[in-house]
């Protein structure tokens, strides 16, 4: 994921996100009440949204290898 | 033997003269005839008209230099009106304030090159009755159009009052946009997708915390100003889809979760 953080100079900051060296076609755009720290301390919200509202464009985790204890 | 009642003419020396009594001036007149010859030698008396003026006949004349021709006569005459203008009728017109040359120059500066002929005229007279402009053929073009006081005939309800809504701000016209959205103690835009929904023409969000209080507003927005949501509460705002309005949200605590449609 690729970062790219803008301050608006009207107490706003864009934060622009881009999936695309994971291999996923997914582009974010949001602003924030605030400067660059206020936007790095939303950063990792923004991306857990991301992830979640667009789950099916990013490939499931891999499973372990083994069976499972029961 | 005749008798004349007047005496004899004579001369200075009493001799009798010749003479003719003419009853027109009472007076014994000594009278002669004039002969001239013609060309082909005949002698011809000369004669006076009705008005005792000599007769002249100028047929074998030949016409002065520059004289009219019958022929050029006729031709003037034939362009000469029926009933040409008095004099009077000349004099009234003279009197009228006609433009000056200058003043037509100046007209004919404004006449547009190719102006409308009457045909067209007659053609747009066509369109218009007589209180004005009744058709509208084309669309309205796309964007906010100000109609202006518009009435609706309630002549017969339902019919003649019947309007068919073609869309509106509340009609879904595309796929909604679906999410959940972290609201932290950063006020931060809130929408469902990846960023905002281009043309938004509703947004929704629902405050699915179970005890705290999230508020939205503008991006001066804080923990203290915002209009409240209170756990559990839905907001619906509406939007022009041609203009762009961010809306923001903040926790007034730990982050929440809001569930946002975007229409």
């Amino acid at each position: 994921m690729t970062v790219v953080i803008t301050d608006n100079l009207d107490g706003t900051t864009s934060i622009a996100l881009n999936f695309i060296d994971e291999g996923v076609i997914l582009q974010g755009e949001t602003h924030i009440k605030g400067n660059e720290t206020a936007a790095l301390a939303y950063l990792p919200f923004f991306e857990k949204d991301m992830r979640r509202n667009f789950a099916d464009q990013f490939p499931l985790p891999e499973s372990p290898e083994g069976g499972i204890e029961i | 033997m005749a008798n004349f009642p007047h005496a004899l003419n004579t001369d200075s020396s009493s001799n009798l003269t010749n003479g003719v009594w003419d009853d027109n001036v009472a007076q014994w007149m000594s009278k002669n005839q004039m002969y001239v010859q013609t060309s082909a030698g005949i002698w011809t008396p000369l004669a006076l008209d009705a008005s005792g003026y000599l007769k002249a006949s100028i047929k074998d004349s030949a016409l002065p230099s520059g004289a009219a021709t019958q022929t050029t006569s006729a031709a003037i005459l034939a362009k000469i009106l029926t009933a040409p203008a008095t004099e009077a009728k000349q004099d009234t017109l003279n009197a009228k304030d006609f433009a000056t040359q200058t003043t037509l120059t100046a007209i004919l500066a404004k006449i547009i090159a190719t102006p409308a002929t009457e045909a067209t005229m007659a053609s747009i007279l066509t369109q218009l009755g007589t209180t004005g402009l009744k058709k509208i053929i084309d669309a309205l073009p796309a964007g906010p159009n100000i109609l202006g006081k518009i009435g609706i005939d309630q002549t017969t309800p339902g019919t003649t009052n019947a309007i068919a809504m073609i869309s509106s701000i509340d009609s879904i016209v595309i796929t909604p946009v679906v999410g959940v959205k972290t609201i932290t103690a950063t006020a931060a835009e809130i929408f469902a997708g990846g960023s905002v929904k281009a043309n938004r023409r509703k947004l929704i969000i629902r405050n699915e915390d179970q005890a705290l209080r999230m508020r939205i507003g503008p991006s001066t927005l804080t923990q203290q100003n915002g209009y409240p949501m209170e756990p559990g509460a839905t907001v619906e705002i509406q939007f022009d889809p041609a203009t762009a309005v961010p809306i923001y949200a903040i926790s007034e605590g730990a982050a929440l979760n809001a569930a946002v449609v975007e229409v």
